[in-house]
This record gives structure tokens, sequence and C-alpha cells, in this order.
């Protein structure tokens, strides 16, 4: 049996990856996650975090936004709002959006803008991190 | 004289209108093409999603607030129109089929995407709860995801028992019908139309747990379909944009012409009695030696 299995990220803007890959790894609500091919069907949730793909040997790291996966016997899709390589990142731009939604989180707030703020804060401060691990491993 | 000066400036007048329209004709083009290009990916993800969903409601027979069927009808409403006017009978076809079918209900929570679609439904009695600017020029995923957060915090605080979103649906540049979908609570009788990618029966895990991952799919899910129902919705009326533009330049053209015409006309005339004049006054001239 081979090690490998098709994978499949999607996201509302596009395909972000479509391959034959050897593991994935997700960051689930609840922790993190790595799947194997004939891995038994499952379907988990995603939080806001880290992806890793390991393909041909080497791993590749993606920024993941919340979503879900399905495990499915012959293929793994995942459905994410946003993805983005680690590479990819614009470091400064992020810092920007960070500053201004920590702005945004000291004025006053409905409870659910707040709630809106404190999501969109914990997703840039996970790009900011992602990003800044890609340039430290160059 | 006076009737030339006239004539010449209408035609100025139609010119300048013309140069407008052109813009917005082309300018609609380029935005429609963008929209395009958008849901064409979009597509996709929204097939994959809604095959999964449905694999997980045929395999599933269990209890989830998402899939309750409430008794007492409070239906919400997201109506998307256009910010914008000058676009053909795109937003008073919208706003018709959302007032039949609004009209019906008894405690309805609108939601309106769109300038027009507000004041429309303002005019025509309604009131409008929530409105959203910005969203049907060029939609984000971040517009979708402000729409869904709040619809689904009111569902879970028991304020509303259905969620639909009127929107038009592109087929292709001479086909789009006006679509009205139920979003909330999910019954598998909304996705007859989907095939299923992998039909086989199975036991399927839920991890963490069946409620978080229903908590979590659920809300992805109407993202995704509001974000595809925003696209359409803008290539709709980008393209309704363009097709009123182009006439109106069109008739602009036509009235031009018949201005010019008409303005050559009145100039050989004023040429002619002049003429005349002279004519008549040299004849006057010399019998007067």
């Amino acid at each position: 049996m081979s090690n490998l299995f098709k994978l499949e990220i999607l996201t509302p803007k596009k395909e972000f990856f479509n391959s034959e890959v050897e593991a994935l790894t997700f960051t689930s609500t609840d922790g993190e996650r790595t799947i194997l091919a004939g891995h038994a069907p499952m379907i988990s949730t995603l939080g806001i975090g880290e992806l890793r793909i390991k393909k041909d040997g080497e791993w590749e790291t993606a920024f993941q936004s919340e979503g879900f996966v399905e495990v499915r016997p012959d293929e793994v899709l995942v459905f994410s709002q946003l993805c983005e390589w680690d590479k990819e990142i614009d470091l400064v731009h992020v810092q920007k959006v960070k500053a201004a939604l920590e702005e945004e989180a000291r004025s006053e707030q409905s409870i659910s803008e707040q709630r809106h703020t404190a999501i969109s804060l914990a997703r840039t401060i996970t790009r900011l991190k992602v990003g800044s691990n890609s340039k430290t491993r160059l | 004289m006076n009737n030339m000066n006239e004539i010449r400036r209408h035609i100025k007048a139609v010119e300048q209108t013309r140069q407008i329209t052109n813009a917005m004709y082309l300018l609609s083009t380029s935005q429609m093409k963008r929209a395009i290009s958008k849901m064409a990916f979009n597509r996709t993800y929204l097939r994959r999603i809604r095959a999964t969903v449905k694999d997980i409601l045929l395999h599933t027979n269990r209890q989830h607030v998402f899939l309750e069927d409430r008794g007492n009808k409070r239906q919400a409403f997201v109506v998307i129109g256009a910010d914008k006017e000058m676009c053909g009978s795109y937003n008073n076809d919208i706003l018709k089929a959302a007032k039949e079918i609004i009209g019906k209900c008894e405690q309805p929570y609108i939601m309106t995407v769109g300038i027009c679609a507000q004041t429309g439904l303002e005019q025509a009695g309604f009131k409008v709860n929530m409105h959203l600017y910005g969203a049907s020029q060029n939609p984000f995923v971040h517009h979708a995801r402000q729409i869904t957060e709040h619809l689904v915090d009111m569902y879970l605080e028991n304020e509303i028992d259905e969620v639909y979103v009127i929107f038009t649906r592109y087929y292709s540049q001479t086909t789009q019908t006006i679509r009205c979908m139920r979003l909330l609570p999910l019954h598998i009788e909304d996705f007859e139309r989907i095939n299923v990618e992998f039909d086989k029966p199975r036991q399927i895990d839920f991890t963490p747990s069946f409620e978080e991952v229903f908590d979590t799919m659920v809300p992805q899910y109407m993202i995704g379909y509001i974000y595809s129902a925003l696209n359409h919705a803008s290539a709709c009326e980008n393209i309704a944009r363009m097709n009123a533009m182009q006439s109106a330049t069109k008739n602009a053209d036509e009235m031009i012409d018949k201005l010019s015409r008409e303005f050559n006309a009145a100039r050989q005339l004023s040429i002619t009695n002049e003429i005349t004049e002279i004519a008549a006054a040299s004849s006057l001239s010399e019998k007067a030696i």
C-alpha cells in the first residue's frame, strides 16, 4: 500500500493546494492532528493556526484560518476560509493590520464587535507567528 | 441663427452624456469580467462544500441546533441588491421578488446589501433591520463573514428561526434568475440537486465532537454560500449595468445623428436666407443706380 494520499485544500477565493502528499498536520480547535494515508473516515474542525504538509520528504508550512477537514477513504478535503504559505505572508502589512486592530480593540465596541475584533486579532497574531517562523528558518 | 445655437448646445450636452455612459459601459465590462473570474474558483469551493455537507447530513441522524426545525417561523432575509442605480431593471427585479417573499411573513428580519435594496424595501413599508454598504460592488470574504456572524448569533440566541438569502444567480451573459435559498436550518431537501461525490455507507468519526464540528462547519458553509451569492449578484449587477449603458450610448449616438442633421438643415437655411437677402439687396441697389 502506498503511503501517499490525495489532499485538496479549498478556500472560497481559490483552490489552494491539490496534490498527493505523505502527511498533513493541521490545528484543530482542540490541538494539532496529523493525518497519514489510510486514516479512518473522520470529520474534524479547523481552528486558527498552522498547517503543515509533507510532500516529497519536505515539510511545507502555511497559515490556516477556521474551517473543517473531511477525511474520506479516497482523499482528504480541507475547507478553510483563508490559507497562505508562510513565505508569502507580508509581515509589514500584517504588522500594520495588527496595530489597527489593537487600536480598535481599545475603543468602545458592542459585544459582537468586540468578539469580531478578538477573532481578527487572533488571526493576525497567528499569521505573524507563522510568517516570522519561516523568516528565521531561512 | 437662434435655432442653430440651440441645436449646437443640445448636441454638446448629448455628447457629454454619451461620454459618461460610454465610460460606465467600459467600467462595468471590466468589473463584470473580474466578478466572473472570482466566481470560477468560488464555484468549485461551493460545489464541494455543499457535497460534503450533504454527505454528512446523509450519514448522521443526530440532533443539533443548526438542524432542528423550530415551529414558529421568524424568518430572516438577506436581500442582495446594488449600491448604485443605472443598471436597468436589476434592482427592480430583485425588489419585486423580495417584496413578494417577505410580504408573506409575519415577523421578517431584513438585512440588505446595497443602498438600492435598502431604500426600495423601506419605501415599500418594510422595516430594514440591518444594512451593509460597499459589499455589492466588490465583495470580499470578510463581508460574508460579517453577515454570517450576525445571523448565526441571532439564530443561536433564538431571535430568528430561519435564514434565507435572496439574490440574482448568474448562469450566463443572457440568463440570470432570482433565487431564494434557505441557509438555516440545514435541510436535506435543499441539497437535492447536489451530487454526492462519495456514495458509500460508512461510519464517520467526529472529532473533537459532533457538536463542535457542526458549530464550526455550518457557519463556514454559510460564509461560502453568502460569498458566492455576493459574487453572483455583483456579476449580474454589472451585466445589467453594461447592457443599460450600452443602449444608452447607442441612443445618444442616434440622437447626435439626428441633431447634427437638423443642425445642417438649419445652417443651410440660414445661408440660403442670407443669399436671398444679398441678392435682393443688390438688385435693389442696381435699380437705384
